[in-house]
């Protein structure tokens, strides 16, 4: 039966959809036709227009945009701030290899001078730099006091640590190129050896013998400027044996472990083996980050990946929607927020509270034994 | 298939959209400094994943996903802390009002310290209606709940709202050191 009339009640339940032009035609008919004769519901629809147009008027005031928001953002999404500063940067660092050249010439040609002394002051060597560098007959072989001090790397990965190292120092200190901030080379290298190790980034890998100092530093300054496109890219190749690539509504299973499951029993419900698996990839995941190791972002970027090749968390959520025991729906919101936390910008000192409460929940464990509930 | 984005793009809508959308994370999160990382996210993550279609997706798309992120930061920090623009203490209430704020009308004032009051989801829900104009189709996708419920719910919040207020206007009258100018200007 369709109502004929609204009375005061009736418009105020559908008030919002009066204010919002929401309401069907017959809805609002009904709403308009109560309010010409009701003065009431009028004033109090108009207070509550006035109260929209306030909070309007009062959120319009934050509208702003911080000069360096937007720098902000292209520095994560590029690398670098903006055309000028990434050419200030190249400048600096391409004064900073020429730098880590001149010492890698210095070096070598002392190393070149001290070896050939020792040629000449020892005896039974017929070719020592080339045993150094092969290790044959290195039992035989006398070192001279003078060349003891050689480093176990070769010459070419010196210098490139020692342009590196620069690198590095202008990464951590905008203002090492500044008159009278220390720039002299035998400062740098001092400095260098006491330069932050940075996670190693396999894409950096660039092979010796290919490329002059130079362009070897400017390479990894460029592999440096796009870290975070190619550690994506390494993530991405890294091999993971549980987790396999399949979109949301593909009815197979993702894991061989359910496929295995569900072949072997019959009466395995194909939605437990599922919310089972995704369970059992939260609780893996969980674990990569809870042993994430400090200073390096790539077990966190292999989470990331994870989680966005496999949609575990819409999977999870679906999951979550599954389960009846209060606790256990707890506990995948638990493990929910932490997993998506990690799809965001995540901050060191953020990602370490983070894993101490993943190990003080113990959720991978948890998660493990509601795993357990269904796929056994 | 993924919308194909260039600099220049991602440089002209930070420019066309980035004030609302900063607006649109501080009205729900009451927090500048987590709304700018909510925005910087949410245009991150237009580059890095952009979404299917044309252009014209965009916009809804970037507000969704601020306004998920806005929420996702919101339940994240259920339980763990207080909103940051209000407090239940009268003393420190008073401490804790910004300069900027001194200059506003009552109104206003009162407003803000009611949004600062008012159940995450309810200020949410207001500010997607009320200051960016979603739709209720928009916010129902963004809240994950059927299109039937935000009416109600906004009905609620509204109602929230204007009772919040309303105690807060007897509170000041009951209480005037909460406004020292007004009485000083009085």
């Amino acid at each position: 039966m369709t109502m004929q009339r609204y009375e005061c009640q009736d418009v105020q339940a559908v008030l919002s959809g009066l204010l919002d032009g929401e309401l069907d035609a017959a809805a609002s008919h009904l709403a308009e036709a109560h309010l010409a004769q009701c003065r009431p519901c009028r004033e109090v629809l108009q207070k509550a227009e006035e109260t929209d147009d306030l909070l309007r008027a009062t959120l319009t005031r934050h509208e702003a945009w911080p000069s360096d928001l937007e720098r902000r953002i292209r520095a994560e999404v590029f690398g670098v701030v903006d055309g000028a500063e990434a050419g200030h940067r190249r400048r600096r660092l391409l004064f900073v290899a020429w730098s880590g050249w001149s010492i890698a010439a210095v070096v070598m040609l002392g190393f070149g001078v001290t070896l050939s002394q020792g040629w000449f002051n020892t005896t039974p060597m017929e070719s020592p730099a080339g045993a150094l560098a092969t290790g044959e007959g290195a039992e035989s072989l006398v070192v001279p006091e003078a060349v003891a001090w050689v480093p176990p790397v070769g010459s070419e990965e010196l210098a490139r640590s020692i342009i590196e190292g620069g690198l590095r120092l202008i990464e951590d200190e905008p203002s090492l190129s500044d008159p009278g901030s220390g720039t002299s080379r035998e400062a740098l290298a001092m400095e260098t050896e006491a330069a932050p190790v940075l996670p190693a980034a396999p894409e950096r890998r660039v092979e010796p013998g290919r490329s002059s100092f130079n362009e070897l530093a400017l390479t990894g300054v460029e592999a440096e400027i796009e870290t975070s496109r190619q550690l994506d890219q390494w993530a991405a190749s890294l091999p993971n044996p549980t987790l396999g690539s399949m979109p949301t509504d593909d009815p197979e299973p993702i894991t061989e472990e359910v496929a295995t499951l569900l072949a072997s029993n019959e009466e395995v419900d194909p939605a437990d083996a599922r919310t089972g698996e995704v369970l059992h990839q939260a609780s893996i995941l969980l674990t990569v980050l809870e042993q994430a190791g400090q200073g390096s972002f790539s077990d966190v970027r292999m989470v990331q990946q994870a989680l966005s090749s496999d949609d575990v968390l819409e999977r999870l959520a679906v999951a979550r929607g599954d389960l009846d025991s209060p606790g256990s729906i707890d506990l995948v919101n638990r493990a929910w927020t932490v997993l998506e936390w990690t799809t965001g910008s995540v901050d060191q000192d953020e990602l370490e509270r983070v894993k101490q409460s993943i190990a003080m929940q113990d959720l991978p464990g948890q998660l493990e034994r509601l795993r357990d509930q269904y796929w056994n | 298939m993924p919308l194909a984005l260039t600099e220049h793009d991602l440089g002209r809508l930070m420019k066309a959209m980035g004030p609302r959308l900063l607006a649109l994370a501080r009205g729900i999160c009451r927090d500048s400094s987590v709304a700018e990382d909510v925005v910087q996210e949410a245009f991150v993550k237009l580059w890095n994943t952009p979404p299917d279609g044309p252009e014209q997706v965009v916009p809804s798309w970037l507000k969704r996903v601020v306004v998920n992120l806005s929420i996702n930061h919101l339940r994240r920090r259920k339980n763990t802390e207080s909103l940051p623009e209000y407090s239940e203490d009268r003393a420190l209430r008073h401490e804790q009002r910004p300069e900027h704020q001194v200059d506003l009308t009552d109104n206003m004032r009162r407003l803000e310290c009611a949004m600062g009051k008012l159940p995450d989801d309810k200020r949410a829900i207001l500010v997607m209606k009320v200051y960016d104009e979603m739709s209720y189709e928009e916010i129902a996708a963004a809240m994950e709940v059927p299109i039937g419920t935000v009416m109600s719910r906004l009905n609620r919040a509204r109602a929230a709202l204007k009772d919040l207020m309303e105690a807060d206007l007897k509170h000041a009258e009951a209480d005037p050191l909460i406004f020292p100018l007004r009485r000083a200007q009085g």
